[in-house]
């Protein structure tokens, strides 16, 4: 009988840590990150370029997005699997503040070079040099200095996005990437661009 | 006397006799000729005729009549030595010949038809070059060679071959010959390339001279060269001109000198090419060269760098001496009206000119350049020099090279170079300037991946001024000692032997001057170091940098470290100096450790502010991304005792009587705003010492507390009180990602009070009800503590 006692206990215990058991599924928030990319965009390169408006407030508590599924986690009743939901996604810190600013000053001298198809957006998220056809030497070193600059402030303004929000530094890749996405998406038409599989051509 | 019948038959039989054996006379002896040239003992007997005269062994496949007086020769094999390899082979000759002259060893004409001709080059230790000339063993009136072969080579290899070769020596009037020669040259520099030349000349067989009437050079890819001049047999000498007026630069360079960094590197433009060579056997080769480039360029595949509208003017001397195998040269060039683009580089050439001078001897026997002077000067700018060795120059080039920057001018190289190419990266570089001369002298040892650079850099009367900041710094010398090792110092660490000096006039800054400012540094084993701690007299006290050491200055991962210490500085000043409300105070610091490394700024130690009756102590500070594009600075602060009234009338910020305390750690300043903090301040009741609020520095508190003033205080009985009793005033905040969460400093149930007035009326409470500010709402309020009529939040009780 006690033995048959300590076998249910153990049964019953077991159970209940296989039921406490959780596996969190902490996803990168794509879909928040491209929204915050489209926003910022929007304002360095939108039709008022060079004037970036305040930043909006942000709502909820300012903390790491992984905490509200760490609660949920811990609150679970069985073995389940948790999905991390999208969370709002930080873009406004001196440092960004700081870096559109200067993305924004520069984006009308860029511009007319993508006009004329000397620059591309490439889909790391930076600009690159396409051709110099139509430039004399010193417009093509003011190019070159401006597009370095230009993507030395970008690869920044990513790095920053992640560390406001948290994210390990591997991410930043991604979120060049999804910026990719949203300098393309608001391109003009007749921009050059690059397409996923690495190829280049006119933005229709 | 009559003849008769019979004797005319006699007559006519005799003579049918005399012809008949003539005829067989003849047809014997054209047999004997026959079956002779056909006998394999008549070709031993003519070979070795010829071997006697020639000293070498010579095969003859075929010996035959071709005709009257024609002898043709087949497959005609001639050796240096027995077993040695060919050095002529001629399948087909034909040698006409009168038999009447004959004997008289007299050859009308020799036909030589798609000969091979090896010659081999050897050198002669001596130096002695061999002299006398092959004589012929015959007279000979015309030569010809067709559709020959001739392979010129060394030990090596081969030099130069002509395939398609033609020649002709015709004996001409006045013993003397008229040559006539063609052919494709072709030489492993010129790399597939053919050079077709046509050489007409006249020889004088006395005087054993070739008059070069003209050589005609033309190539499909380099345009067409003329050479004329003067060459002598006995001794060997040559007197050339070559004259070619439109050199494609690009298609010569590709094809011919390698040069290019590339493929895709491209050359523009058309050069014209004068050249006179010398040639004298006894003492070597000896020329000049002019080159006149208009409109010259080049451009790089990746288009990063290139050049346009270049102009170049070149001339030099050139001696190769066959004795020692050295050559000897001197080159001059100038260029100027042109544009360079160097990556994100460019340079407006029309208004300088660069000129360029190369003087040295190259010893190909031990492959060694020997500069003996070399300039490159740019208009406005200055001269650099250099002389020295450069061992194993075809290889892996070694350089021992005194290296000379002969006063620089700081002002027109900082402009041309520095500051437009940089001031997109580093905008400070816009609003700055220098002035002065930069001379320098240094040896560099070693190879391209690993070298060593010693000497001495010397500024001398430079002003360095920074418009924005106002910063100026006059009239400073400088002789800085180096001693520089790339990529890393493989000597063993030692303290340096020599210090140079750094003397300035005059600093000065925001209203602040220091005068007469001297310190010692030295580069040594690729570390910045100073003989001594540096002290910068600023703000009525001093700030003394010690045990500086900048390491691993050629490394992009340098480091900097230091320590220290700030003594006496006087915040009067420096508030004054700085254009802000003026306050007095002190600022005494001590930073045992500050080092820069990996482009982060980390200290420890605490700098001391005593100001407003207090303290505030500044710990932890360190600046991350310090050369990124935005800086951030983290520190934290302790602040002690402040005496509010002073503090408040300083800033205007109402009057607040009282005395505050508290912290703000883990502050992280970017681009001038505070970007995450947690901060308390406080109100701490001290004897003697009251505690009011005037209405200005409430409202103020209430805008930032809570949005808005309040309008109630200027309504009703408070318009009677410019001042109120407080118990406590004080806040809890945390900044992060540009939300503040802000609490006040006195809980009571939910409320949290930011002012909690005294106990006795009248008093005021402000009571913080929204906890999160944003970025933009704090914004807001810091412009609306300007507006200070508006708010309804106030909550007075």
């Amino acid at each position: 009988m006690k033995n048959l006692l300590t076998r249910s206990s153990l049964i019953l215990l077991s159970l209940f840590i296989i039921q406490a058991c959780v596996t969190i599924n902490v996803y990168f928030p794509a879909a928040a990150v491209g929204e915050a990319a489209d926003t910022i965009v929007e304002e360095v390169w939108g039709e008022e370029e060079g004037a970036v408006p305040e930043e909006p407030a942000i709502e909820g508590e300012p903390e790491s997005f992984l905490r509200p599924w760490i609660r949920v986690a811990l609150g679970v009743i069985g073995p389940s699997e948790a999905y991390a939901a999208e969370p709002d996604i930080k873009v406004t810190t001196p440092a960004i503040r700081a870096i559109k600013g200067t993305i924004a000053d520069r984006a009308s001298s860029i511009k007319p070079y993508m006009d004329s198809a000397n620059v591309g957006i490439a889909n790391d998220g930076l600009l690159d040099i396409r051709s110099t056809d139509g430039l004399n030497l010193k417009k093509k070193a003011e190019l070159k200095r401006l597009i370095e600059a230009e993507n030395k402030d970008r690869n920044a303004l990513y790095k920053e996005i992640a560390k406001a929000n948290n994210f390990p530094p591997d991410k930043v890749t991604e979120i060049k990437e999804i910026f990719a996405k949203s300098w393309i998406k608001q391109a003009k038409s007749g921009w050059l661009v690059q397409h996923p599989d690495g190829t280049w051509g006119k933005k229709k | 006397m009559k003849t008769t019948g019979k004797s005319r038959l006699g007559l006519k039989k005799a003579l049918l006799l005399i012809l008949y054996f003539c005829g067989i006379l003849l047809i014997s002896f054209f047999a004997f000729v026959y079956f002779l040239f056909k006998s394999p003992s008549f070709l031993d007997r003519a070979e070795q005729i010829i071997n006697r005269q020639s000293k070498m062994p010579i095969e003859i496949g075929a010996l035959s009549l071709t005709g009257w007086g024609r002898i043709a020769i087949k497959d005609l094999t001639l050796r240096e030595s027995e077993k040695g390899e060919p050095i002529v082979v001629i399948p087909y000759a034909e040698i006409g010949l009168s038999p009447s002259v004959l004997f008289k060893k007299h050859i009308d004409e020799i036909e030589i038809k798609k000969p091979k001709l090896f010659i081999t080059l050897k050198g002669r230790k001596d130096g002695e070059i061999k002299k006398g000339w092959p004589s012929l063993p015959f007279y000979l009136k015309k030569i010809s060679i067709e559709d020959g072969e001739v392979i010129v080579r060394n030990e090596t290899g081969m030099l130069v071959s002509f395939s398609g070769f033609a020649l002709s020596i015709k004996e001409m009037p006045g013993r003397k010959a008229e040559v006539l020669a063609s052919g494709d040259l072709r030489a492993p520099e010129l790399r597939k390339e053919a050079l077709q030349i046509i050489f007409k000349g006249e020889y004088d067989i006395d005087k054993f001279e070739l008059d070069i009437e003209n050589i005609s050079i033309s190539s499909p890819l380099a345009g067409a060269a003329d050479i004329k001049g003067r060459l002598s047999m006995f001794p060997f000498k040559m007197q050339a001109e070559l004259t070619a007026d439109r050199v494609d630069l690009n298609k010569v360079v590709k094809k011919f000198v390698n040069i290019l960094p590339d493929k895709g590197f491209a050359l523009q433009g058309t050069a014209a090419l004068r050249s006179a060579v010398s040639v004298d056997m006894s003492e070597g080769i000896s020329g000049t060269i002019s080159a006149i480039i208009d409109n010259g360029g080049f451009s790089s595949s990746d288009g990063a760098m290139a050049g346009e509208g270049i102009a170049v003017n070149l001339s030099g001397d050139l001696k190769y001496s066959l004795k020692d195998n050295t050559t000897e040269f001197s080159v001059t060039t100038h260029a100027s009206d042109f544009e360079l683009l160097l990556g994100s580089f460019y340079g407006d050439f029309t208004e300088k000119e660069i000129s360029c001078s190369v003087q040295g001897k190259y010893f190909k026997n031990n492959d060694t350049l020997k500069i003996s002077a070399s300039e490159f000067s740019i208009t406005d700018i200055g001269t650099i020099g250099a002389s020295g060795d450069i061992r194993s120059i075809s290889k892996t080039p070694r350089i021992d090279l005194d290296v000379r920057l002969k006063e620089l001018a700081n002002a027109d190289a900082f402009a041309f170079f520095v500051q437009e190419t940089f001031q997109d990266r580093f905008p400070f570089l816009s609003q700055m300037g220098i002035s002065g001369k930069t001379s320098a002298r240094l040896s560099v040892n070693g190879t391209k991946d690993a070298f060593n650079i010693q000497g001495n850099i010397d500024i001398k009367d430079a002003d360095v001024f920074a418009e924005k900041s106002g910063l100026s710094v006059q009239g400073v010398n400088m002789s800085l000692p180096l001693d520089l090792s790339y990529p890393k110092i493989t000597a063993p660490k030692k303290e340096a032997e020599r210090f140079g000096s750094i003397r300035i006039r005059n600093i000065s800054w925001k209203k602040q001057q220091a005068e007469r400012i001297e310190f010692y540094p030295a580069v040594w084993q690729n570390t910045l170091v100073f003989k001594e701690d540096i002290q910068i007299p600023v703000f009525a006290g001093n700030i003394k940098l010690k045990n500086i050491s900048y390491e691993k200055l050629l490394s992009p991962d340098r480091e900097l470290h230091m320590s220290i210490d700030m003594n006496g500085i006087d915040l009067e000043q420096v508030s004054s100096s700085f254009n802000i409300p003026q306050f007095s105070g002190s600022l005494t610091g001590e930073i045992p450790s500050a080092s820069i490394t990996k482009g982060s700024l980390l200290t420890n130690g605490e700098i001391k502010i005593e100001l407003f009756g207090g303290e505030i102590r500044i710990s932890d500070l360190s600046v991350d991304s310090i050369f990124g594009p935005v800086p951030s600075i983290s520190t934290s602060v302790e602040i002690k005792e402040i005496d509010l009234s002073r503090l408040t009338d300083t800033f205007e910020f109402g009057h607040i009587s009282g005395v505050m305390q508290g912290y703000v750690r883990n502050l992280v300043i970017a681009n001038s705003q505070a970007e995450r903090f947690e901060a308390l301040i406080e109100t701490v009741r001290r004897k003697g010492v009251t505690q009011k609020i005037s209405v200005e520095a409430i409202n103020k508190i209430s805008i930032m507390g809570t949005g808005s003033a309040s309008a109630i205080l200027s309504t009703g009985i408070y318009k009677l009180f410019e001042q109120y009793k407080y118990a406590k005033i004080g806040f809890k905040g945390k900044l992060k990602n540009d939300n503040f969460l802000l609490g006040g400093i006195v809980t009571e149930g939910n409320k949290e009070y930011i002012v909690k007035g005294g106990i006795l009326p009248p008093k005021v409470n402000i009571i913080s009800h929204t906890r999160n500010v944003s970025f933009q709402e704090m914004v807001k309020r810091l412009n609306s503590i300007k507006q200070i009529e508006k708010g309804e939040k106030i909550r007075v009780e």
